[in-house]
């Protein structure tokens, strides 16, 4: 069940969106996901594709392998197009049969939700396929800093992030193994209805919590026996620089969002 | 218990249990077809969360939603769009539970694991409804409907489960005490 798991769909490569900072491409996300509810129009939508072009241009990721990614979507975005499409209500009337009205704002409306859809899975999946987990909760831990000034615990919030991502190649295999153990004395995962499997899950689940609990316990004695004291005087020894090439990607973020809010509001 | 535990274990126990909410998330859930496709994907991962909150206070237990929600989605977006609505949504699934046992419910009871459970649900699903009316438009109905059954089945479970593993954790604690 457990077999063949990849984790992160980090594509490798050297591209310049690769090398941007990752605190950028987070702001850049960010701005991104905003700004794609702001769209009105076809030409706000036809900005979004060609800033998207570029980016996947310049980031080496084949298309294919972008459309790859979309694939376990396809249901959503079918199902949400066509439920906008004929449940939307319109006066322009294009086509009617039984209690299916389509209409031309409901046509509009479709292809609206769709594109919205699309360009936001692979807006953000863009970051991931161009950034490794670490470099993205490093890049995170960075953009807090400024909260430190409001007492927000940075270090201790990146602590608990590195935590998380050391231990989830050590929990997958604590899984298997419980799940294994279980399978041994009897235990069915996969047949039954849903409460049945779900009840089936308790002897895995219980289990992996407590022994998570566990291995956390001897982790925070590791950590004190080495006078792990938090982030008060920690230096990095990797410190992230903005290039050139960071302050280009923002500006071109920035044209975008400028263009999006004069065509949508103007 | 939240106040027994020291600082450097609460981060320890946080990032554990951040790792085993999105183990169960994005690699363990279990999936419903419907014509074929598989509409309705179902988890456990809220539940390290919820204990974490329950085991910690609200704090912790946001900083785990929100680290399981973000991390979770860097590691395997499973197909979808990274939604800022729905790591509030993660976030509220450890602080409810963590304000609750901190302020309202102090013994670890049946009952009041089930009323936890059940309250911190009932505000989480209809924000994420929220946010799915937001990206799918009126489709989200269609999603939200076999969500809230699905999610009425897995009730009684998450309360199992939460209750198990708050008991034995408590055992640990005080038998390492002694």
């Amino acid at each position: 069940m457990l077999k063949d798991i990849t984790i992160g769909q980090f594509f490798p490569g050297q591209s310049s969106i690769h090398r941007l900072d990752p605190r950028v491409k987070i702001i850049i996300t960010f701005v991104f996901i905003v700004i794609i509810f702001f769209v009105r129009s076809f030409i706000g939508y036809g900005m979004i594709l060609a800033y998207m072009a570029l980016a996947v241009i310049l980031s080496g990721v084949p298309v294919r392998y972008m459309l790859k990614g979309l694939k376990p979507l396809l249901f959503i975005i079918a199902l949400t197009f066509f439920i906008n499409i004929f449940f939307t209500s319109g006066e322009k009337v294009i086509f009617k049969f039984w209690f299916f009205t389509l209409t031309q704002e409901g046509l509009l409306q479709g292809v609206f939700m769709g594109l919205r859809l699309i360009f936001l899975v692979a807006g953000t999946s863009l970051l991931t396929l161009t950034t490794s987990p670490i470099a993205l909760t490093d890049g995170i831990e960075h953009l807090l800093q400024p909260l430190k000034i409001f007492r927000f615990p940075v270090h201790e919030l990146a602590m608990m992030m590195t935590i998380a991502l050391r231990f989830i190649p050590t929990l997958l295999e604590e899984t298997d193994k419980i799940m294994k153990a279980q399978m041994a004395r009897g235990a069915d995962f996969e047949s039954g209805n849903l409460f049945q499997r779900a009840k089936a899950l308790v002897p895995l689940l219980v289990p992996l919590f407590i022994s998570a609990f566990r291995r956390a316990d001897e982790l925070a004695m590791a950590m004190e026996s080495r006078c792990y004291r938090g982030g008060e005087n920690r230096t990095r020894m990797k410190i992230p620089k903005t290039a050139s090439r960071d302050y280009i990607a923002l500006a071109v973020t920035f044209l975008l969002v400028l263009g999006i809010l004069l065509n949508s509001y103007l | 218990m939240q106040n027994k535990i020291n600082n450097i274990s609460k981060i320890a126990y946080t990032g554990l249990f951040t790792a085993t909410s999105i183990i169960l998330t994005r690699f363990f859930s279990f999936s419903i077809a419907i014509a074929g496709f598989n509409a309705l994907r179902l988890s456990f991962g809220e539940i390290p969360i919820m204990i974490n909150g329950l085991m910690l206070g609200p704090v912790f237990g946001a900083a785990c939603g929100a680290l399981a929600d973000i991390i979770g989605y860097a590691i395997n977006p499973l197909g979808g769009a990274y939604f800022p609505g729905f790591t509030l949504g993660a976030m509220l699934t450890g602080l409810i539970p963590g304000v609750l046992s901190r302020y309202c419910f102090k013994e670890m009871k049946w009952p009041s694991v089930a009323l936890i459970i059940v309250l911190t649900e009932l505000i989480t699903v209809p924000l994420n409804t929220l946010w799915f009316s937001m990206l799918y438009g009126k489709a989200y109905i269609t999603f939200l409907v076999p969500r809230v059954l699905g999610k009425g089945i897995l009730i009684p479970v998450y309360v199992i489960i939460a209750k198990m593993t708050v008991r034995q954790i408590h055992r640990i604690l005080s038998s390492a005490k002694h």
